[in-house]
């Protein structure tokens, strides 16, 4: 279905060759800071929560790390795990492994401050088989996409969540995909991205080292990166009304909880 | 104006004259009276005078005094003629934009808005027939050949209980119909697309056919460039309209008109999107005497819709529609010249496939039946015009809908968090749910002086069709869905008071029109909704209601070597809606404070005319961030209030100039050429932002402009 999509935003620009960007000033309202979790429990052994916050739209790229908050973790209903402050706002648990099939829950205080998720690491580490590279007209430019094929389990309700590294350059683009469509089959998923900043790091040439790491991710989480990927959509499918993405977290914090699961492949391009 | 009384002479439905042609050789108007000597039938020989009746002929044309309407907008299409058009191609819906009350959904968009409401909120009518998207090439164009088109009405509320199923306006296209007389060529060539019409007698004075075709040759261009991947591109569309009409004896019509038309884009022979109306409609008119006529008309509408996608490990394929199939027959009682009466009932059948995926080959694909939704649209309605005093016109009437939604298919219930709780599952023809509603309105008109009236009206609309789309642009994922048990049946209440003045013996009008809109059960999507996972759109959707209020002004000048209009607009439009924005008010999309447009014509010479439009507003409204923060090592922008920012002001200038290069009575010929957007302003198509790459570590706002400078040439000719 993505897929469609991003027919859809290249028929359009290349329908438009004569359209103009500039950059405009605008002038942004400046908002309260926000705090930030990013709550992350694996079944290979990491289990790490990230906590910053917001800055104003004006201010620089350097988003205050939040030290001295108690973050815990309880697996179903066992007792809770205290995560250590490893590096300020960077809290983790040597002690705690995921396990597919299990419920994590995480707790955060933050001055007193409560903020609680909850996140279900789905029961089977679904793997990529293979990978192939196909090349692809994307916004009139010709570019080499890698395909991650794997086979989905035949029950419904599959979410998945795919990272690419390009000799260990993480590709920003987030990609996202379930099972709607093709429950139970063999699926080559096509890792489309948009080079929108010419940044050559991005393009896959020949002699590259490709790493792509697949999460098996809960519905919840599904919705999460969904929702976040359409805010960095191109400007023709982007939503009319962009929103914060959909978060698992309660307590009015930005961010998720996530527990899942990773399997990676590595392949060099021919 | 002769040709034009006898039209309305006819219409008044006198029963000798209805029977007969007559040559009227004098008239009276307004208040200058002429003695008649006689009146000669066609043949010369003079009509007893007891068979004629006092026959009091109201000339409406350019007469917005005399119509009980407020709101209501009328031209032919022959009077815009000589305005600027995009790449030569005239176009009705971009003339109508230029109208006080209506905004243009924007460069690359034929959606428009009327009064505050959304683009699904207008009717649009192509004989009777509904035109479910009106758009060429992702909405540069309309799908009406101005060629093929003779008039068009569009009713900024306060519409006749004749009309109904939509919120905000309706826009009436009519059909040329074909000449009974003579044989007629027209066409012409613009840089996009080439049109051809022939119309002529079937049966010299009984019947006539009109066909109509307009093609575009935007591939040719793709031909010319240098990438061999854009040579393989295609992008075209057509429209064809035909009609053929009959005199079937002196108290029958006949006619029977159709579209089609099909929007084709593809790139590379991978992607690929496609889409097309077809609409017909079959009319019969019968008069069975000087007081009683029936209109009677069956019409059939289908808008479909595919994006596929071809590739040698990926084969899948998109597809909606929207099939409507409806008849109608109303009964027009005139008691006298001074009352009238409709009496009407039609039922219309809506077959909607909301979106299938199909795999086309063994692939990784399933194929996603989504239940397709079948609903049935009854109505009765009652419409009165009654002149109670020489001052005072008064119309009134109501309507009576049931919108019954129909199985086959699921649907469901829903918890307050947009999580189905239940599954319904009903069988084919079993009644899901039926909504009906009353529909009352009532306009008054009243003759201040010769040259000055005031109207007021309340009109009440319900709508049982809704377009969900949440991108700025048409997308696949915009999706027509019917009224279920959870879709509510959309209503607005508007109020509406103008004035209106003749100034300087007719040659300017002016008028000012002020009206408030309130509205019930609006849709808009939950944040981060995927509207590709399309089970349970129901589950995706949130409900609320809105308001709009503004004041319309317009300055017409309609004689003389210069014409034109100023048209001004100062309006709010809001929504308020649970989920959204704390469930505060906030600015719907298209609420612009500021609407201008300044639309001139002058005739140098009676081969020379110049024209020009100049169109500026407010920058719709639109969600910017408040602020940014770190997540999966990327910056992401927060987001907080709904549309609580301005995209930059909009402004515009079109010129166009037109030649006549020959005019005789056999054969005439004109060259246009125009530019649109003159001054080469870049418009904001959106904004968007992104790490600066001069600065980094900071974030920065990048403006995208679809075109500056768009040149204009057109050849057209007759004969």
């Amino acid at each position: 279905m993505q897929k469609l999509l991003v027919c859809l935003v290249s028929i359009v620009i290349c329908t438009f060759p004569v359209s103009c960007e500039r950059v405009v000033d605008v002038t942004l309202n400046s908002s309260m800071p926000r705090y930030v979790i990013e709550g992350v429990i694996t079944n290979n052994g990491v289990c790490r929560v990230l906590l910053s916050t917001s800055n104003n739209f004006d201010e620089d790229n350097n988003f205050d790390a939040i030290s001295g908050a108690t973050v815990s973790i309880t697996e179903d209903q066992g007792g809770a795990i205290l995560l250590t402050e490893r590096k300020p706002g960077n809290y983790q648990s040597a002690y705690l492994k995921g396990k597919t099939g299990h419920t994590y829950h995480l707790l955060v205080n933050i001055k007193g401050q409560q903020f609680t998720a909850s996140s279900v690491m789905p029961p089977q580490a679904v793997k990529i088989d293979s990978v192939f590279f196909s090349t692809e007209i994307l916004g009139g430019t010709n570019r080499r996409i890698a395909n991650a094929c794997y086979t989905d389990p035949p029950v419904k309700g599959n979410c998945y969540r795919f990272v690419q590294y390009i000799n260990e350059h993480k590709e920003s683009t987030v990609f996202v995909d379930n099972d709607k469509f093709n429950n139970g089959h063999t699926v080559a998923y096509p890792l489309y991205f948009r080079n929108n900043d010419d940044d050559a790091r991005r393009n896959i040439i020949s002699g590259d080292t490709v790493r792509i790491e697949m999460h098996c991710i809960d519905s919840t989480l599904y919705k999460y990166w969904y929702s976040l990927s359409s805010l960095t959509a191109a400007v023709w499918a982007a939503p009319a009304t962009p929103s914060n993405p959909v978060t698992n977290i309660t307590g009015g914090a930005l961010g998720y909880f996530s527990a899942h699961t990773v399997r990676s492949i590595r392949v060099v391009v021919h | 104006m002769k040709a034009y009384i006898m039209a309305l002479a006819c219409l008044f439905a006198m029963p000798v004259l209805a029977q007969k042609k007559y040559m009227i050789n004098s008239f009276m108007i307004a208040d200058k009276v002429i003695a008649m000597p006689a009146i000669t039938d066609i043949d010369g020989i003079p009509t007893p005078p007891n068979d004629l009746k006092q026959v009091t002929v109201k000339s409406t044309k350019n007469n917005h005094l005399l119509q009980s309407q407020t709101g209501l907008e009328k031209f032919l299409l022959k009077d815009t003629k000589q305005l600027p058009t995009m790449l030569g191609e005239r176009d009705i819906l971009k003339t109508i934009q230029l109208l006080p009350g209506v905004k243009s959904a924007g460069d690359g968009n034929s959606g428009f808005y009327v009064r505050g409401g959304g683009a699904d909120q207008n009717l649009v009518l192509l004989d009777d027939a509904p035109v479910y998207n009106p758009a060429h090439f992702l909405g540069f164009f309309s799908t009406f050949n101005a060629d093929a088109i003779k008039e068009v009405s569009l009713y900024k509320g306060a519409m006749p209980a004749q009309y109904g199923g939509r919120l905000s306006s309706v826009l009436d296209v009519s059909m040329n119909e074909g000449d009974k007389e003579q044989w007629k060529v027209s066409g012409g060539a613009g840089l996009i697309a080439t049109r051809l019409s022939v119309e002529g007698p079937l049966q010299k004075e009984k019947s006539s056919f009109l066909i109509s075709g307009r093609r575009t040759y935007a591939d040719m261009y793709l031909k010319l460039s240098h990438d061999s991947d854009i040579r393989k591109n295609r992008m075209n569309f057509y429209d064809l309209n035909g009609k053929f009409s009959w005199s079937l004896g002196k108290k029958d019509k006949l006619s029977i008109s159709g579209y089609t038309g099909h929007d084709v884009l593809n790139l590379s022979g991978l992607f690929g999107l496609n889409w097309g109306n077809k609409v017909g409609a079959v009319h019969w008119n019968h008069t069975f005497n000087d007081r009683v006529s029936v209109n009677t008309a069956a019409t059939y509408s289908n808008y479909d819709y595919t994006a596929a996608v071809t590739q040698a490990n990926y084969n899948v394929s998109m597809y909606s529609s929207m099939k409507d199939v409806s008849g109608k027959t109303e009964v027009i009682y005139a008691a006298n010249a001074n009352y009238k009466m409709h009496i009407g009932t039609s039922a219309t059948y809506h077959h909607m496939v909301p979106g299938n995926a199909q795999n086309a080959q063994k692939g990784s694909v399933n194929n996603v039946q989504q239940p397709t939704r079948n609903s049935l649209e009854n109505a009765l309605y009652v419409q009165n015009e009654w002149q109670a005093s020489d001052k005072l016109l008064l119309s009134y009437g109501t309507r009576v809908t049931a919108f019954s939604v129909l199985g086959t298919g699921d649907f469901y219930r829903v918890d307050g968090n947009g999580v189905v709780t239940d599954t319904l599952r009903y069988s084919p023809g079993q009644r899901v749910a039926t909504y009906i509603n009353l529909e009352p309105r009532v306009s008054a008109s009243f003759q201040l002086t010769q040259t000055a009236a005031v109207k007021a009206s309340y009109t009440r609309n319900v709508q049982n069709l809704h377009l969900i789309a949440n991108t700025t642009s048409a997308s696949p994922t915009d999706r027509w869905v019917a009224s279920t048990n959870i879709i509510k049946p959309e209503i607005a209440d508007q109020f509406s008071v103008g004035y209106y003045k003749n100034l300087a013996d007719n040659q300017y009008q002016v008028t000012v029109e002020t009206y408030y809109k309130n509205m019930q059960n609006q849709i808009d999507y939950r944040n981060g909704a995927d509207v590709f996972d399309n089970q349970a759109l129901e589950s995706k959707l949130l409900y609320g209601k809105g308001r709009a209020y503004g004041i319309e002004t317009l300055i017409k000048k309609r004689k003389g070597k210069l014409t034109g209009w100023v048209a001004y607009t100062l309006s709010k439009t809001e929504r308020k809606i649970d989920g959204i924005n704390n469930n505060q008010w906030y600015n719907a999309r298209q609420d612009r404070t500021h609407e201008l447009a300044i639309v001139a014509a002058y005739q140098l010479s009676n081969r020379f005319s110049v024209a020009a439009n100049w169109v500026f507003y407010t920058g719709n409204a639109v969600t910017f961030p408040a602020g940014k923060y770190i997540i999966n090592n990327q910056v992401v922008y927060y987001y907080t209030n709904r549309n609580s920012y301005r995209m930059p002001d909009y402004h515009r200038l079109d010129v166009n100039a037109t030649v006549s290069l020959f005019k005789k009575k056999k054969f005439s010929s004109d060259l246009s050429v125009g530019i649109y957007n003159a001054y080469g302003r870049e418009n904001a198509f959106s904004v968007f932002f992104r790490q600066s790459k001069t600065q980094p570590g900071q974030t920065e706002a990048v403006q995208v402009a679809l075109f500056k400078f768009v040149p204009s040439l057109s050849y057209d000719f007759k004969f």
